[in-house]
């Protein structure tokens, strides 16, 4: 897990706005890097660490939604604020709802500007701390055998060992033991802490 | 009893029947004398028929002579009444052989009847003889009168006639009647002649055959005549289905037809017609009934169609309402001809009545439809300029806001980054010539739109613009009156600029009489040369008019006293009027009510600069 230095990603087509912003969050202190396109950007995928997206909602090779599309199919989505020097009501809307952390009209003020750069990365924060619990979760899953796996999926649906045998087709020993298993490899006692695993890592149930 | 006294009578009765039968046509029919003449000859040959058969039962001299003589008076009723038909029924042939063939046979009648002695032809003895069915007869000797070459002549005359007649309708082309009745009638003739020859002469012994022969010339004749009863029955049907059909028509159309009968001044109007116009099957209708029923508003322009119509070809076509007893409003198309008396005074009005309510409607939807765009556009033409115009100025003056705060945090460094700042300083004025670039290619595209430039006529022009508004007019219950001077000079100009003003001058009038009392929301738009080279066009309301402390403010832009007015349209008005050369000035009117008046220069404008 790499919590370094956050580092601001600003993608937009018109150079000499790029420049002015690029300077003033510079004079905020913050590391950037400066794309003039959507794709330059996506063909240099940032590194799996803190950060967020400051992005123009209008550029030629492809505007700001799409862009916000191809991010989230991306693991660990970095947040995204919209710039725009025209905002309309229906493009703004699409945007929050997908999730864009603000949606900023150009010329907009440094503290507007700031804040919300402040708010993404509080949430890119949050976000990779649950992704990073997430993923020591599912290392933990990934030891288990696909019997034991099969297992876990009837004991999360709330079912009794004996029941899980005369589905799984076995005796209620081999459940038993099978349990026992699985239980010590992912470190959980409690049949709700099985339940919250199956629901974080979105595990299938039988 | 035996068959001769079957078959005589039944002969008889049969002739007696088709008698009727023409006679009850004779009566319904057209063409009556073919009927009448055929009957005649039918019941002749009825009692021929009957003195036949008395002369084979007789075997007493001096009584068969008297029933002889007697006998000629139906043959000279049929010979009459047969070429009365051929002379009737063809309508061809020389008629004075018909006169000189029937005059001589009634003559010979005649003179056989009243003679001492018959002239014509005369029993002088009876024999009896057997026939089929041991039937016995009376055959008589006969010696022929001085007249008999005469009565033959007369005959043959009459068959001189039909055969004629026969070749003339056989060369126009009804060949069928002409061979079947001509030459039954002919081959008949003669037959029956040839025998009663052969049996005086005591060369054949048969009884007279007379009447059998006459009835081959009666079902000559009466198979031609019931052709014809047959296709006026066909006709009649085929009327009758066409009627059928155009009912249908009509009915389907939802037409309704009307007959005005001017002298009586009786309208009658069919059944669709009379729904059309809301008025009962029975209720009498002229022309005061018919006016009251169309709409007051509608009268005059019904009554002037009418009389356009009786003043000219008698064409009437108009379009009104009428109001129904429910109160409900109908649309109406009306079409009609006028037939004139010889002194083209008009006779009578006939036509159709069409309802066109739900056209109507839809029109009026359409219209206002056409003038919401007409308002969305104006609208939105701005309101797309005004995004981009946004779009592109916001790009340099966010780099330019970005830039400055950026400056202000290097000046707060110690030391300042003053490389940084004058950086920064040659952006920032490179960015407001930016700007500066933008707002200068949105004015030359703004200008570019108004260098159409044309002779323009104004009062179609205003036309144009009133039918675009009149619907939203008539439902915002405003009347717009149109005073156009005639003999206007053109202009030079785009249509569609100039239009726009007129629009939108006429658009804020009514917006201006929103809150006026309904009976008094009244537009005049008129056109006026005010001098050799100007043109006005002036817009006048009957609104509360405008405050004079806002009447010098009128035509700024973003000045507006609507709620939801941009403040955009007389700005533009000026803006076009000026590109036109021309002046625009508001002014209270003394009466009440603003006033627009835009000015025009007539003839070739001035080259814009």
């Amino acid at each position: 897990m790499n919590s370094g230095q956050p580092t601001i990603y600003v993608v937009d087509d018109d150079a000499s706005f790029l420049q002015a912003v690029t300077r003033l969050l510079r004079a905020g202190g913050y590391a950037l890097r400066t794309f003039t396109s959507a794709h330059g950007f996506l063909n240099n995928p940032p590194p799996d660490s803190p950060g967020c997206v400051i992005v123009d909602l209008h550029m030629p090779d492809m505007n700001g939604l799409e862009l916000q599309d191809a991010l989230a199919r991306t693991g660990a989505p970095l947040p995204v604020i919209f710039l725009t020097g025209h905002g309309d009501i229906p493009t703004s809307v699409d945007a929050m709802r997908k999730g864009a952390e603000d949606f900023l009209t150009k010329p907009m003020k440094r503290e507007k500007l700031f804040d919300a750069v402040q708010r993404a990365l509080a949430r890119n924060a949050r976000e990779r701390q649950a992704y990073e619990k997430n993923r020591a979760l599912r290392a933990r899953y990934e030891t288990l055998t696909p019997r034991e796996r099969e297992v876990l999926a009837q004991i999360v649906t709330g079912k009794l060992n004996k029941q899980i045998a005369a589905d799984l087709d076995t005796t209620e020993r081999t459940i038993k033991a099978h349990r026992a298993n699985l239980t010590a490899k992912l470190q959980m006692q409690s049949v709700a802490e099985l339940v919250r695993l199956a629901q974080a890592l979105k595990l299938p149930t039988s | 009893m035996n068959w001769m006294t079957i078959v005589w009578p039944m002969l008889a009765a049969a002739c007696l029947t088709l008698a009727l039968i023409h006679v009850r046509i004779a009566f319904g029919d057209g063409r009556r004398l073919p009927h009448l003449f055929f009957s005649l000859a039918a019941v002749a040959v009825a009692v021929v028929s009957g003195f036949e058969l008395t002369l084979l039962r007789t075997d007493e001299l001096v009584r068969y002579q008297t029933v002889l003589r007697w006998a000629v008076v139906p043959i000279g009723i049929m010979v009459a009444s047969v070429t009365g038909f051929v002379w009737t029924f063809f309508g061809t042939g020389r008629k004075w052989l018909a006169m000189a063939g029937v005059g001589l046979n009634l003559l010979c009648q005649f003179a056989n009847l009243v003679a001492p002695v018959p002239v014509v032809r005369q029993a002088i003895a009876l024999h009896q003889v057997q026939t089929c069915g041991g039937v016995w007869f009376t055959v008589p000797t006969i010696v022929n009168g001085p007249w008999n070459i005469v009565e033959l002549f007369s005959v043959i005359l009459v068959a001189a006639f039909v055969l004629d007649a026969s070749v003339q309708l056989w060369k126009k082309g009804e060949r069928r009647r002409a061979a079947i009745v001509g030459g039954g009638i002919i081959f008949f003739f003669c037959a029956s002649r040839g025998h009663a020859i052969l049996v005086e002469q005591g060369i054949v012994q048969t009884p007279y055959l007379v009447s059998f022969a006459f009835l081959g010339v009666i079902i000559a004749m009466g198979y031609e005549l019931s052709a014809d009863v047959l296709r006026a029955a066909t006709l009649a049907r085929r009327l009758r289905e066409s009627e059928r059909h155009s009912d249908l028509a009509a009915h389907a159309a939802a037409l309704g037809f009307w007959t005005w009968n001017l002298s009586r001044d009786e309208i009658w109007a069919s059944a669709n017609a009379r729904a059309i116009f809301g008025v009962s099957e029975d209720e009498p209708l002229g022309y005061p009934g018919f006016l009251n029923l169309v709409h007051p508003e509608d009268r005059d322009a019904v009554r002037n169609a009418i009389e356009q119509a009786f003043a000219g070809s008698g064409d009437y076509q108009t379009a009104y309402r009428v109001q129904l007893p429910t109160g409900q409003l109908r649309w109406i198309a009306a079409h009609g001809r006028t037939e004139f008396d010889a002194n083209h005074n008009p006779e009578f009005m006939s036509g159709a009545v069409m309802d066109i309510t739900d056209r109507r409607q839809s029109e009026l939807e359409l219209q206002q439809l056409r003038s919401q765009l007409a308002h969305a556009g104006r609208v939105s033409v701005m309101g797309q300029l005004a995004a981009a115009l946004a779009h592109e100025l916001n790009q340099p003056l966010g780099a330019i806001l970005s830039n400055a705060e950026a400056a202000e945090l290097f000046l707060e460094q110690n030391p300042p980054a003053l490389g940084e700042l004058r950086d920064i300083l040659a952006d920032i004025r490179k960015d407001d010539e930016r700007a500066s670039e933008v707002i200068r290619r949105m004015r030359s595209l703004l200008r570019r739109q108004e260098m159409e430039r044309q002779p323009l006529a104004v009062n179609p022009l205003v036309e144009d613009v009133f039918r675009l508004v009149s619907a939203d007019a008539a439902l915002r219950r405003i009347t717009i009156a149109l005073e156009l001077s005639a003999n206007l000079r053109t202009i030079q100009g785009d249509r569609i600029h100039v239009q726009q003003v007129v629009l939108n001058l006429i658009l804020n009038a009514m917006e201006a009489m929103a809150k006026s009392s309904v009976g008094d929301r009244r537009i005049t738009v008129q056109t006026h040369q005010t001098s050799d080279d100007d043109v006005e066009i002036s817009v006048a309301d009957s609104g509360p008019g405008i405050e004079p402390a806002i009447l010098p403010r009128l035509f700024e832009p973003f000045f507006t006293t609507k709620p939801n007015g941009m403040g955009m349209g007389l700005a533009i008005c000026q803006r076009i009027v000026e590109a036109h050369a021309g002046r625009i000035r508001a002014e209270n009117q003394p009466a009440g009510g603003a006033a627009f008046h835009v000015t025009l220069p007539a003839g070739t404008a001035r080259k814009q600069t």
